[in-house]
């Protein structure tokens, strides 16, 4: 479970949200500049909050003035926007990026699986550069899942494909969420997609949480 | 004929080009990745050669590092080390001359990428030394190449600052560039135009080299933002 209650100074507005997501799939819904982003960021530990706690399955993330976990200690997925595949190395190489030579043995059966449900066997050997919006998508997704993260943060993942791409992905997620069982936060502004997906709907509106559905 | 003039400034480029390269680099990611007071001041110090003529940046020189400068009074009592009318001095005044070309050409390839992609390297485990090695470095390489080619140039081509720190003693410090400046003033001037050919035909090729490295079909994954 995760238990996020946090405050920041923005440029425009204060950020102050409290919320949980079970093992489920919460969506953050709002339009752009309403903090969404920076809430994911502050969660994988990339910008450091002013106040509150960041609580991840008993684990205390972040804790003002007490906690503040590096990023690599936190062992959150992110699919970012733009999904910063790194493009001078295979699609194999970015998937396995994020597994420590050690945990090799443990994760190549979990890792192929993965691969196969997602559909990207054919992509390994390529380079990031080679493939599609959809297939940079699903292989952001994979390498975010590779090293079997407490909890999956997705800015916006589907914004850059095409309808037919975008349904299909919806599947996988679909699917991905009931096997996995983690919480599962995911940044849209598309209100379809939203209800679609989300188990529950959190409202966000210049750094608040306005509703939750 | 002695191509002394020639290998000694191989060797002093070569030195100096190895030191700035892995200076520049540190100190633009750090720059590029840091907000602190006095950014703006810090960046512009580093720059600063880049618009002095060599003759200030080399009097600046002598004043650190002479006899009764602050650093040539230290080595000199600590280490028993002169600086002044050294190949060593030819070394410090090249590197102080091409340091700003490879700040600046490694600040632009550092800013070039998305920073995105190092982030993502640390969500997934990666501590800063291994997202440096694998991420940010191979991905500025070009950028980087450039700023090695371009003060590896110009540290052979230094004459003002080097003759002030480092002065003409031949066989000791006398580079090409100084070489070629004495040779026309000793009247020797088909001696000069050797030294001449020889420094247009490395500029030139570096140039050349640089133009084509820079449309390398292997780029296509680096270049890319994503």
């Amino acid at each position: 479970m995760l238990k996020v209650n946090l405050e920041k100074n923005l440029e425009h507005y204060k950020l102050d949200v409290s919320f949980t997501v079970e093992e489920e799939l919460v969506i953050l819904f709002g339009r752009s500049g309403s903090g969404k982003t920076t809430l994911l960021n502050m969660l994988a530990g990339l910008l450091k909050p002013e106040q509150g706690e960041i609580g991840l399955g008993g684990r205390m993330l972040y804790q003002a003035g007490k906690v503040d976990l590096p990023p690599q200690q936190r062992n959150v997925g992110y699919v970012f926007q733009d999904y910063a595949l790194f493009p001078h190395v295979t699609v194999e190489k970015n998937i396995y990026y994020g597994i420590k030579s050690k945990q090799l043995p443990n994760s190549g059966d979990h890792l192929k699986r993965l691969i196969d449900i997602v559909g990207i066997n054919h992509l390994l050997s390529k380079y990031p550069g080679e493939i599609s919006g959809g297939e940079k998508q699903r292989v952001a997704l994979v390498r975010a899942l590779a090293y079997r993260p407490d909890l999956l943060l997705m800015d916006e993942p589907f914004s850059a494909l095409d309808e037919k791409n975008r349904l299909q992905c919806h599947e996988e997620i679909l699917r991905l969420k009931q096997e996995w069982q983690i919480p599962i936060l995911l940044v849209t502004h598309d209100h379809d997609e939203a209800s679609k997906l989300g188990d529950s709907i959190l409202y966000m509106h210049d750094g608040k949480i306005t509703q939750q559905a | 004929m002695d191509l002394s003039p020639l290998w000694l400034s191989i060797r002093i480029a070569t030195i100096s080009t190895i030191i700035v390269f892995a200076a520049g680099t540190f100190s633009a990611r750090w720059m590029t990745r840091r907000s602190f007071p006095g950014k703006q001041v810090l960046d512009a110090l580093f720059l600063l050669p880049l618009v002095l003529p060599p003759t200030v940046v080399g009097f600046a020189l002598l004043y650190l590092f002479g006899k009764n400068g602050w650093i040539g009074k230290l080595l000199l009592e600590w280490f028993d080390i002169q600086i002044v009318f050294t190949w060593y001095a030819a070394v410090i005044a090249a590197m102080v001359v091409s340091f700003p070309l490879m700040y600046q050409s490694a600040v632009a390839a550092f800013s070039k990428y998305d920073r995105s992609l190092e982030n993502a390297a640390y969500t997934m485990g990666a501590s800063r030394w291994r997202v440096f090695w694998t991420i940010s470095f191979p991905l500025a390489w070009p950028g980087l190449v450039a700023g090695l080619v371009l003060s590896f140039a110009r540290a052979l081509g230094e004459f003002g600052a080097t003759l002030m720190l480092a002065g003409y003693i031949p066989g000791v410090t006398d580079t090409l560039p100084l070489a070629i400046y004495f040779s026309v003033e000793a009247g020797n001037e088909n001696q000069a135009l050797v030294w001449v050919i020889i420094m247009v035909v490395i500029g030139f090729t570096t140039i050349y080299w640089l133009n084509n490295w820079n449309q390398r079909p292997w780029k296509k994954h680096v270049g890319r933002k994503r």
